[in-house]
């Protein structure tokens, strides 16, 4: 069996994004020259075309735009989690333009809908690796860090 | 704007298949020379007449390489060959492909071929990346990997905004299902009622098993000629009335929070349209790309041919079926023929508009039909095609 999990591998492009992460901070990319957010991150703006990534810090909340939940495991590494639900959340602070795939905490798959406010929860997922969960929050409140 | 100079110049002349099935028990570039030398023979050809090639395949390449075939039909030219990588995307794109070829002067006969073993020998290893490049790490290491992970969440967006629930899935797959068992060569024709679906088990939640096309072995494969070479051949002329096919990003139109279900149809089927010179409602049947019920659904919203969020209930009044004013997957499709990465819904569209209509169902002499065993649509003119996501779609013509 494989390790999804080791597909959490960066690249150039992705380098801080990853490094934020393991800082429990999370960050979203926009242009350094005009300004719009984009994602998934890459060095050019595809309005402007100038080549000026610049990342900065988010609020960590968002709002869930689309959501399955797994019931049969692939992967041994999610064996422990069914089921599991898949949420692609929409990132408060980027004008819509970063949605990131990601997995509700455990236990909250019967809460998994689409439009419900959630908050970022960064996960220590194996020794060397932190992923942004998230949480559903009906508070709507900032970065919870665990 | 210019007229694309494409428009009913090329035909589909010729149509072959083998069965889809669990084992096919011989090799992958057997199952494609077979589809193709009844495609070639069916258009009044002979092999040697080919001297144009085209596949494609999604992740790895499944299907035999253009190369393969050329020296296993014994080819003595090929001016064009192509073997593209988007899969279902593709589907319509393939067809474009081959009909500019023909229509360019580049070639005269153009064989469009897709053949895999795909679930007696499946090609994907564990741990291969078979992503654009630089997107896993954005999916997989939250366990999307199955395709109902990287479709579902925008088909879940689709039914909340509409009020559905996977029960309104159910009448798709039961209308495809009733269409397979009157198709010789799909592979699942066991009947199924709407508590079949119901009771089928949750595979990755908004969809079931019953929701999720069928893995299997098989190969389809067509011929495109230039129209006026057609009308020689033995087969009445089904034209390639418009076509348009490439990706602005699959599977959705953009990956941002607005209208999370937008496919990249919504960009592609008003150019269709207004390159075909007719409406939505000219659209007599409907071959729509389906890796799951909900998906389908979204393609025959998506295309004009119905209101957005109205399909399941369309259905259950009895629209969508053969005897309607719109058919929809009259083959069965994806999730009860078999997956042919969207090859198999242009064979069956060429089929129900040519004279003398399908083939392979279960009618002993002219169609009369009687849906116990006649699947021929009454009187069709026009059939619309859509690829995954809308990335490629076209639109045929019995002439």
């Amino acid at each position: 069996m494989t390790d999804l999990r080791a597909a959490a591998r960066p690249d150039p492009d992705s380098q801080p994004f990853w490094d934020a992460c393991q800082r429990r901070e999370l960050v979203g990319q926009r242009c350094g020259a005009c300004g719009v957010w984009r994602w998934p991150p890459r060095a050019h703006c595809s309005v402007c075309h100038e080549r000026q990534p610049l990342w900065e810090p988010l609020f960590g909340t968002g709002t869930i735009l689309g959501v399955v939940t797994v019931r049969r495991a692939l992967d041994p590494a999610f064996a422990h989690t069914l089921p599991l639900p898949i949420i692609h959340v929409g990132i408060d602070g980027t004008d819509g333009a970063m949605v990131l795939t990601s997995n509700l905490l455990p236990g909250q798959w019967p809460q998994a809908e689409v439009g419900k406010p959630v908050s970022v929860r960064f996960a220590r997922v194996r020794s060397d690796l932190i992923l942004p969960l998230f949480t559903i929050d009906y508070k709507k409140g900032g970065v919870t860090n665990d | 704007m210019s007229r694309n100079k494409l428009v009913d110049r090329t035909a589909i002349t010729g149509v072959g298949w083998t069965p889809m099935v669990k084992k096919s028990g011989v090799s992958v570039l057997t199952l494609a020379v077979d589809a193709s030398l009844d495609a070639i023979a069916d258009a009044g050809l002979v092999p040697t007449d080919i001297d144009g090639l085209v596949t494609y395949f999604w992740g790895i390449r499944d299907t035999p390489a253009p190369a393969q075939m050329a020296e296993a039909l014994g080819l003595t030219s090929c001016n064009m060959s192509f073997c593209d990588g988007s899969g279902g995307a593709w589907a319509a794109a393939a067809i474009a492909a081959a009909a500019m070829a023909v229509q360019s002067g580049m070639c005269r006969n153009v064989l469009v071929y897709r053949a895999a073993n795909a679930r007696s020998e499946p090609s994907f290893l564990p741990g291969m990346d078979t992503w654009h490049s630089g997107q896993r790490q954005w999916n997989e290491p939250f366990g999307a990997a199955h395709p109902a992970t990287l479709y579902g969440p925008h088909v879940s967006a689709w039914m909340h905004n509409h009020k559905l629930s996977n029960l309104d899935l159910a009448p798709l797959a039961v209308l495809q299902r009733g269409n397979a068992a009157l198709n010789r060569k799909a592979l699942m024709t066991e009947p199924m009622t709407v508590a079949d679906h119901q009771a089928s088990p949750w595979i990755v939640e908004p969809f079931r098993l019953l929701d999720c096309s069928v893995w299997n072995d098989g190969a389809v494969a067509l011929v495109v000629s230039a129209t006026h070479d057609a009308r020689h051949g033995p087969s009445s002329v089904v034209s390639v009335r418009a076509v348009s096919g490439g990706t602005i990003g699959a599977p959705v139109r953009r990956n941002d929070a607005a209208a999370h279900w937008e496919l990249n149809a919504s960009v592609l089927a008003p150019a269709l349209y207004e390159q075909a010179g007719i409406r939505p409602s000219d659209i007599d049947i409907a071959e729509v790309y389906d890796p799951f019920t909900g998906v389908a659904l979204m393609h025959v919203e998506q295309f004009g041919l119905v209101e957005p969020g109205s399909s399941p209930a369309r259905i259950r009044h009895g629209e969508f079926a053969l005897d309607a004013k719109l058919s929809v997957n009259t083959n069965g499709g994806h999730l009860s023929e078999g997956s042919t990465a969207g090859l198999g819904h242009v064979v069956e569209a060429v089929q129900q508009l040519r004279a003398g209509g399908v083939s392979d169902d279960f009618c002993t002499g002219d169609h009369d039909y009687d849906r116990r065993h006649c699947r021929q649509v009454r009187d069709p003119e026009f059939a619309l095609v859509v690829g995954e996501s809308g990335d490629s779609a076209l639109i045929l013509r019995r002439q």
